[in-house]
């Protein structure tokens, strides 16, 4: 569904992606990981039309995307997250929610002025299902606070619950659970595995092995802007190839199974 | 007194029309718009050209709306090759250029000399009853362009936009065409302050370049900063205190007895005094922008 | 052609005065200060100012000025746009907007609307390689180039320009590296206010001391930041004079006689236009300018 291949950016002579190819089938959850600075982030961010690669190809359902606006993909149903959301100060958690939402008629200048009714119906389904995911995300009691006076953990949530309104065929998840508590942590593991059990690939850059082990058959490892391997998030740590990659770094315990912490790399 | 006092009106009326369409677009998209008194300054010139080529009134405020909407679509195009501060810095200098246009192109616009052919409306009525009728007028156009921003950014799009202002690559990130919103808010306030030109050249049935100098731009900050950017009741209130403060201050001049040119400037000072207070110290405006709650049963 | 280059030489060396200033001053403060032009504004008058209150002779008056109006940026600085700063940059911009007409308006009403000029021996023009030059004309081009080369040598050799590009490419870093971030833009300020106010005591020298004479210079000035890229001065220096000389190019060449018709030239009024439409031609084929950073989108 989801295919990367040679893909290269270049920031000020640094190297962010250099020849990094992947691929990812319908309804596959898949990890990215790699040590700080490998590209895991960059790379996703050109497959969501953030950032124009220097060469390489990308294609999503057999459509060309790498040259394409990111409002375009997100409208092939591939969305993303970000790391750090910037929430908006003058809208509230709901609004933000609805934004999310693919309201075509409330979208159109014309249909708003003309046939407020239409659109009005249309948003109220739009709100009772942002409501309900606020509910199954424990944020609805903040549903009318100002989206930018949440929590850090909180925000990264909304940010999730926001794209998930547009119902996206694939997510692109930029390190969901860094800075978010281990209680929202589960909030949002339990809400990605419905997701993706109902049909939605997954892909996330994580430092948490554990939570990518629990979440995803399969991992991409990412080092000096390249693919170094792919194989199940429990070999790992047996991973010649991996361990040199992570050298010096703590991400994997003395007993070689993925350490759940996310502050080790 | 009260023919001051309706001149006020109708005036605050007609700047309130294109305050709300910088509202529009900088308050609730965030586009800093440096040179809106170029929409105003078409629509205008529409209508003086077309009263020096016999046009029908109806016609050139049309086709001054319709010149205005194409200028939004250039600015919009423009507002997807530069970023923000380029931008402002693009629109002021496009209506520099188009004053400059004004003032030079002496076949097409008279050039310093302006055009006075615009039709008069409703002078058959007397002075007092004239202004009343314009009040009426001016009062209700206003009226239907604030019912039109209310209702066209009442749902989705104006969520997008304000999303823009905000967060523009959670905007894009959620499926949303940025430049295309700025595109299209642009498209729809231009026209707005197109018609708020066309009938200033009927109201004072003139026309000149000096309608296009900066100042008129910085007049219409200085209303929507004063009323509270992203709020249409306060852009509204806005343009009523600012022309208000505007038009007392021309008494300046009779009361102290400074020379003309001074009270000119002074009159000046006041309301950029004003716009910096407000920045400054209270730079909500007076009707703050509030936030949208929505409740379980709507 | 002499005289297009004597022109360009003369006129473009006070754009790239107030360009650079404009340009460094959006390296450390980032955003696009409109009331740049007015320090060339309050220079020409601070030199009248200077001449009828100390009467030192031009240079004594023009330096006196110039200090004046460089410790006066800082002012602005720091009791306007440094709080106007805390909340963003657009907030800063239409501050600063605000800024240059509430100068322009105080300088109308303490001198009046009429052009003044500086009481200066007439010269004798002299024919060079063609073009009739005044020695006064020369002097600004010597005086001009000479601060042109001594700020470029000052940013790149030293430690006060390292600081300077330190504290533009990265002013977090620059702090943390213990550089005293709030003095380095403090000079940067009162740097741009003396370039500003050198341009101008320079245009009066040339010409005639106007309340719009700054303001007239915006568009060549916008046109010359903007091309030079923001941040690079330059850029921003060779811009001024490239995009001066077009302009003047543009009004010396007979375009009757290119296409074979009778002879017809661009009306002088269009002259500071010529630089901007230009630059809003390159800007949508090359959006990072000539030489800085990028003015697109990211």
């Amino acid at each position: 569904m989801l295919r990367a291949e040679g893909v290269k950016k270049e920031f000020a002579g640094i190297h962010a992606l250099d020849g990094a190819s992947l691929e990812v089938g319908e309804g596959e959850a898949i990890g990215l990981v790699g040590p700080n600075g490998s590209g895991k982030s960059t790379l996703l961010s050109a497959m969501s039309g953030f950032l124009r690669p220097d060469a390489g190809e990308i294609t999503f359902d057999g459509r060309r995307i790498e040259r394409m606006k990111p409002w375009r993909v997100a409208g092939l149903g591939l969305q993303r997250t970000f790391q750090l959301p910037q929430m908006p100060e003058k809208m509230t958690v709901l609004e933000v929610m609805l934004t999310g939402a693919r309201l075509r008629r409330g979208n159109s200048i014309w249909t708003s002025l003309l046939r407020p009714g239409a659109v009005a119906a249309e948003q109220a389904e739009a709100i009772d299902r942002a409501r309900a995911l606020l509910d199954e995300m424990t944020l609805l009691r903040l549903a009318n606070q100002p989206a930018a006076m949440i929590s850090g953990g909180q925000q990264k949530l909304l940010s999730l619950g926001a794209a998930l309104m547009g119902s996206p065929r694939m997510l692109l998840l930029d390190e969901p659970t860094a800075g978010v508590n281990p209680t929202l942590r589960g909030v949002l593991a339990e809400r990605l595995r419905q997701v993706h059990a109902a049909g939605t690939a997954l892909v996330i850059v994580e430092h948490d092995m554990g939570f990518v082990a629990d979440l995803c058959e399969r991992c991409y490892v990412l080092d000096k802007g390249t693919v170094i391997t792919s194989c199940a998030p429990s070999k790992l740590a047996s991973d010649q190839r991996v361990v040199e990659a992570y050298l010096g770094t703590k991400a994997f315990g003395k007993d070689g199974a993925p350490r759940r912490s996310g502050a080790a790399l | 007194m009260l023919d001051f006092l309706l001149g006020v009106g109708v005036l605050a009326s007609l700047y309130g029309i294109v305050a709300i369409a910088l509202n529009l677009q900088a308050g609730t998209t965030g586009l800093l718009n440096f040179g809106i008194v170029a929409f105003f300054g078409i629509g205008a010139y529409a209508t003086g050209i077309g009263s020096m080529h016999g046009l029908a009134w109806p016609l050139s405020m049309l086709i001054g709306m319709l010149l205005a909407a194409l200028a939004g679509l250039g600015f919009g195009r423009l507002g997807s090759q530069l970023s923000d501060v380029y931008w402002a810095i693009a629109t002021l200098a496009l209506a520099e250029l188009l004053r400059l246009v004004a003032l030079n192109s002496g076949g097409l616009t008279r050039g310093a000399n302006g055009i006075s052919s615009a039709e008069p409306f409703f002078s058959g009525l007397g002075s007092t009853g004239t202004d009343l009728a314009w009040l009426a007028l001016s009062g209700a156009v206003l009226a239907a362009c604030a019912l039109i921003a209310w209702q066209a950014i009442r749902f989705q799009f104006g969520r997008t936009l304000r999303m823009v202002r905000e967060c523009e690559p959670l905007a894009a990130a959620l499926n949303h065409d940025v430049t295309g919103a700025k595109v299209r808010v642009l498209v729809l306030s231009a026209p707005m302050a197109a018609l708020a030109g066309s009938l200033y050249a009927h109201y004072i049935s003139f026309i000149g370049p000096q309608e296009l100098a900066p100042f008129v731009t910085f007049l219409i900050w200085t209303m929507v900063v004063v009323g509270g950017m992203g709020s249409i009741a306060g852009v509204i209130v806005g343009a009523f205190l600012v022309e208000l403060l505007y038009g007392l201050t021309r008494y300046i001049h009779d009361i102290t007895g400074i020379s003309a040119t001074s009270s000119a400037g002074l009159r000046v000072l006041v309301v950029g005094a004003c716009l910096l207070g407000f920045l400054l110290f209270r730079p909500a405006g007076i009707i703050p922008e509030r936030l949208r709650r929505i409740d379980a049963s709507s | 052609m002499a005289e297009v280059i004597a022109r360009t030489l003369i006129s473009g060396s006070e754009v790239a005065l107030i360009a650079v200033g404009m340009t460094i001053v959006f390296g450390v403060s980032r955003f696009a200060n409109v009331a740049q032009v007015e320090f060339a504004t309050l220079g020409a008058y601070g030199v009248l100012l200077a001449g009828s209150v100390v009467g030192g002779g031009i240079v004594l008056d023009s330096v006196l000025s110039i200090g004046v109006v460089g410790a006066l940026a800082v002012v602005f600085y720091r009791l306007l746009f440094v709080r106007l700063l805390k909340r963003d940059a657009a907030t800063a911009m239409i501050g600063s907007l605000a800024l240059s007409i509430v100068i322009g308006a105080v300088i109308l009403m303490l001198t009046g609307p009429d052009a003044k000029t500086l009481e200066l021996p007439l010269e004798r023009g002299r024919d060079i390689a063609g073009a009739l030059v005044t020695p006064r004309e020369i002097w600004i081009v010597v005086i001009g180039v000479a601060v042109l080369a001594a700020l470029l040598l000052v940013l790149r050799f030293t430690s006060l320009g390292r600081s300077i590009r330190a504290v533009s490419t990265n002013r977090d870093l620059a702090q943390a590296t213990g550089i005293d971030v709030r003095r380095v833009t403090d000079i940067v300020w009162c740097i741009s206010g003396c370039l500003g106010a050198l341009a101008g005591v320079l245009l009066a020298v040339d010409s005639q001391i106007s309340v719009e004479m700054g303001f007239s210079l915006l568009l060549p000035v916008f046109a010359a930041a903007l091309l030079g890229g923001f941040g690079s001065v330059a850029g921003a220096i060779a811009a001024a004079y490239l995009l001066v000389f077009i302009e003047n190019l543009a009004v010396h060449i007979d375009f009757g006689q290119l296409v074979g018709s009778t002879s017809a030239h661009l009306i002088p009024g269009y002259q500071p236009a010529v630089g901007f439409v230009i630059l809003i031609l390159i800007l949508l084929v090359r959006p990072q300018g000539i030489f800085g950073r990028t003015a697109r989108r990211a």
